[in-house]
């Protein structure tokens, strides 16, 4: 029996009337890296939205380490350990990498419990070491995606979800993303990762959950859901169309 | 890094410099010495406004009314006759100053949005009425206050100033300071790190209260006499907010070149253009100029300039040109 | 208290209130829409009034036939300033640089504008006498000035008028698609600086009616102008941001404010009890009265 570190229970959110999913259940264990897929517009990103407090959801329950957490401020959440990177990247522009790695450690880094690494193991880890003294604004797009993992990482998170960290990288900078994640879920962090590109997901999930028109609809292992028959029909046009 | 540092001994030198030319002068009261005094409280005030208003980009445009709350803190005892010693009415001032920023920075700082701009606008209003037509308040005749001599007083200012901009330079590089850039950054992903986004702002507010109800209160001592319109007018917030503005917010040395900057052409084009309310043309026309043409303001841009001249000359040059430059600007 | 007494203070809230709505209405088109910020409607108000008050006492044209002249003027005033000073800073991400950048570029116009108007008019205090500024109505016990009556039709027909024109007409559809999302409206073909620009325009027009109410109510001073700007950004926050009926709505609701208080209190704090109020409700309303709240956004961002 492994441990339950995040669960949410039965969600339900839409917008102004527009339901956009419901009946969403998934229990997260401590430690592994969870895949979520699903065509566009299909509410993984508002999933993420809802886990760091962004958005409130209208009924359901997202429980961290047993404590309901649902309508908590952003800040607060990020404060219990989770961590977060933003699909788009936005990190603190106007510093320096390493002061972008100090203001986390400072802030959320101070309360969250998760395994520590310090700022040069951060820096090392992120291939930011040399950099990190040039204001983030002058680097390029891979060097902020960079930071923005170190950025996330120096809250000591437990838990971090990475929004399309491949999204606008290319071969090689997409396989030190993956190798740096199974770095991390090593060391015990909980990762859960959205993902378009099928063979990052197939090499580094240890499960996948799919979510597709409103609703989950399948979960099992990276292999099981390639060949899920649901999954094909949702992602290449099912018989009925 | 380094260069950094030698620019800012240079501009502790001037101001050092400043410290003794207002001793010099303090003596037989000369009216350069008190001018440069006027301006070192303007730069404290400004220390204040740019702690909210240009590390988290919430501009204020009431800041007179923390600089009026720290000269009436003194005033008002005196003018009732109570004997408080005056470090006493200086903790006092710095504490109801804060102490009434915490308590606005409720409805105003909540959301982000003009409600803050609008609102400490607002309150700029509110305090100079309130203020004037209250016979409780002295009203418009005003207060006189203790006098210090101004051989004390002037390098004390100077003095202050100078702490200030210290103080405020290790402020904005702590970790506090570093959260308030994050704030202005993206406040989204600051929330993300755990930096609680209204807390971060009151906190910037409240420190920046302080600081100017501290100019305020040497604003009362300097002049000897409290008045409403010499406290509380949008005058006064104005200065505070262009000076920062124009010298460029979300730097230290920003607000200090841009307020004396303020003080000193705005001194000039009263005495120049003679017809009441004339000389804003040259502020209004100066202020266009400097956002349209250097947006972060004329430090930030002195600064670019030594960077790309240091990058061609090395880094020999880099001392002697932002003097020049300030000089060509005055 | 005399209920006849308070009932006229009452229609006078409502008569000067007009003038802070037609303000806010032409704030919140900008400001709300298109998130242009502006601290010179105020400025460019009392502009227009000092234009009506000289062309009637130098050469006898009747304020009306004035600003009929002025609209077209002031649309092309503001079409400039908003190409010429403001566009630059509309690359800007609203709140990170370009509010900022805004608010002190048109500050520092503003500015200029009060300068100027020192400079020809003087500080003198001056007042605009048409033979109908004193004249009123008389209903029962209650009398009405003309004026209030003429600022207030204004007020609610340019409401409609504006209301209508973003419903209906394609200029409004263009100016609506550029308020929710300027890269989408780029990408689907809509010269996004010339409606902001247009819009700017259409929203200096406006306020150069306000100029109008404000001269036939109240007397001309250049430092006035500053003051009525954050009147009628008062009326935007108050009536919530991008709601042009609220901003009316709160403008009217200002103006009763400061007529109460000149009623039952101190006539000094007028002003002030505007703000006073503003303060207060923005406690338990932080986006103003006419907000309702989502359940998207569960923080203050």
């Amino acid at each position: 029996m492994k441990d339950t570190i995040l669960q949410l229970d039965n969600l339900e959110m839409g917008f102004g009337g527009l339901k956009l999913f419901s009946d969403i259940n998934i229990s997260v264990e401590k430690g592994e890296i969870l895949g979520i897929i699903g065509t566009n517009g299909s509410g993984k990103t508002t999933l993420f939205n809802i886990i760091c407090g962004i958005y409130t959801p209208l009924s359901g329950k997202v429980v961290y380490k047993g404590e309901d957490i649902t309508g908590i401020a952003p800040h607060q959440i990020a404060r219990k350990g989770i961590g977060r990177c933003f699909q788009m990247v936005v990190p603190f522009e106007s510093m320096t990498p390493l002061e972008n790695i100090k203001v986390a450690r400072a802030n959320a880094g101070k309360s969250c419990k998760g395994p520590e690494f310090s700022i040069e193991e951060i820096l090392e880890l992120t291939n930011l070491t040399d950099k990190k003294d040039i204001t983030t604004n002058n680097l390029s797009l891979p060097d902020k995606k960079n930071v923005e993992i170190a950025r996330a990482l120096a809250c000591n998170p437990e838990i971090i979800l990475f929004d399309e960290v491949s999204c606008g990288l290319a071969g090689e900078e997409i396989r030190e993303r993956m190798a740096l994640m199974k770095k991390l879920a090593e060391k015990g962090i909980t990762i859960i990762v959205i993902e378009h590109i099928m063979v990052f997901i197939k090499e580094i999930c240890d499960r996948v959950v799919v979510l597709h028109a409103g609703s989950l609809i399948a979960e099992g292992t990276p292999d099981e859901i390639i060949h899920n028959e649901k999954v094909i029909d949702a992602y290449l046009g099912g018989r009925e169309l | 890094m380094n260069k950094k540092r030698m620019l800012r001994a240079f501009a502790a030198g001037l101001i050092i410099f400043a410290a003794y030319l207002a001793y010099l002068h303090g003596s037989n009261m000369s009216y350069y010495a008190s001018f440069i005094v006027y301006i070192c409280l303007f730069l404290i005030a400004g220390q204040g406004w740019n702690l909210l208003g240009g590390y988290i980009g919430e501009i204020s445009f009431g800041h007179a009314v923390f600089f009026g709350i720290g000269a009436y803190t003194l005033a008002l005892p005196s003018g009732y006759g109570i004997d408080i010693p005056i470090p006493v009415t200086l903790v006092l001032s710095m504490l109801i100053s804060g102490l009434f920023a915490l308590a606005i920075s409720y409805p105003l700082l909540r959301i982000r949005g003009l409600n803050f701009l609008v609102g400490t606008f607002g309150l700029g209003v509110v305090f100079l009425n309130v203020f004037k037509s209250s016979k409780q308040l002295f009203a418009n005749k005003g207060v006189f206050v203790p006098f210090v001599s101004p051989q004390v007083l002037y390098p004390l200012i100077v003095g202050v100033t100078i702490i200030t901009v210290i103080f405020v330079t290790y402020l904005v590089n702590s970790n506090l300071g570093l959260s308030f850039r994050a704030v202005r950054d993206v406040p989204e992903a600051a929330e993300m790190i755990g930096i609680n986004l209204y807390k971060t702002k009151t906190q910037a507010l409240v420190i920046g209260a302080m600081i100017t109800s501290l100019a305020g209160f040497l604003y009362a001592l300097y002049s000897m006499h409290v008045s409403p319109n010499a406290t509380f007018d949008p005058a006064i917030s104005n200065d505070i907010l262009l000076g920062s503005y124009i010298g460029g917010c979300g730097t230290v040395l920003g607000p200090v070149i841009g307020g004396a900057v303020i003080i000193i052409i705005q001194e000039t084009a009263r005495s120049a253009i003679t017809i009441t309310g004339g000389h804003n043309l040259v502020l209004g026309i100066m202020l266009v100029v400097v956002m349209m043409t250097m947006k972060e303001g004329i430090w930030v841009t002195i600064q670019k300039l030594v960077d790309k001249l240091g990058k061609k000359k090395g880094s020999s040059s880099g001392k002697k040109l932002p003097k020049e430059k300030t000089e060509v600007i005055r | 208290m005399n209920f006849a007494g308070f009932i006229q203070s009452l229609l006078g809230g409502i008569g000067t209130g007009t003038v802070y709505a037609l303000l806010g209405l032409s704030c919140s088109l900008i400001l709300g829409r298109l998130q242009i910020c502006s601290v010179m409607h105020g400025d460019l108000a009392l502009l227009a009034g000092y234009l009506c008050y000289q062309a009637y006492t130098v050469l006898h044209i009747s304020p009306f036939i004035t600003v009929i002249i002025l609209l077209p003027v002031f649309f092309g005033i503001g079409y400039f300033i908003q190409d010429v000073f403001m566009k630059p800073f509309m690359k800007l991400e609203t709140w990170k640089g370009r509010y900022q950048g805004q608010v002190m570029v048109s500050w520092g116009l503003g500015m200029s504008i009060m300068a100027l108007e020192y400079i020809i008019f003087s500080g003198s205090y001056k007042t605009l006498n048409v033979p109908y500024r004193n004249s009123t109505i008389h209903i029962g016990a209650v009398t009405i000035p003309v004026v209030h009556i003429i600022s207030f039709a204004l007020v609610i027909g340019l409401l409609i008028v504006v209301e209508v024109a973003l419903k209906k007409t394609s200029l409004g559809i263009k100016i609506r698609a550029c308020s929710d999302d300027s890269v989408s409206a780029k990408l689907t073909g809509i010269p996004y600086d010339k409606i902001c620009a247009i819009t700017f325009g259409i929203s200096s027009a406006l306020v150069a009616v306000a100029g109008l109410a404000y001269t036939l109510m109240s007397q001309l001073n250049p430092s006035e102008g500053f003051d009525l700007t954050f009147l009628g950004w008062a009326a935007v926050i108050l009536g919530t941001m991008g709601n042009l009926k609220g901003a009316v709505t709160a403008g009217i609701l200002m103006g009763i404010v400061q007529a109460l208080t000149i009623y039952l209190w101190i006539p000094n704090l007028a002003i002030a009890a505007i703000y006073i109020v503003l303060i207060i409700i923005l406690v338990v309303k932080p986006r103003g009265l006419f907000y309702w709240k989502k359940r998207e956004r569960g923080s203050a961002a």
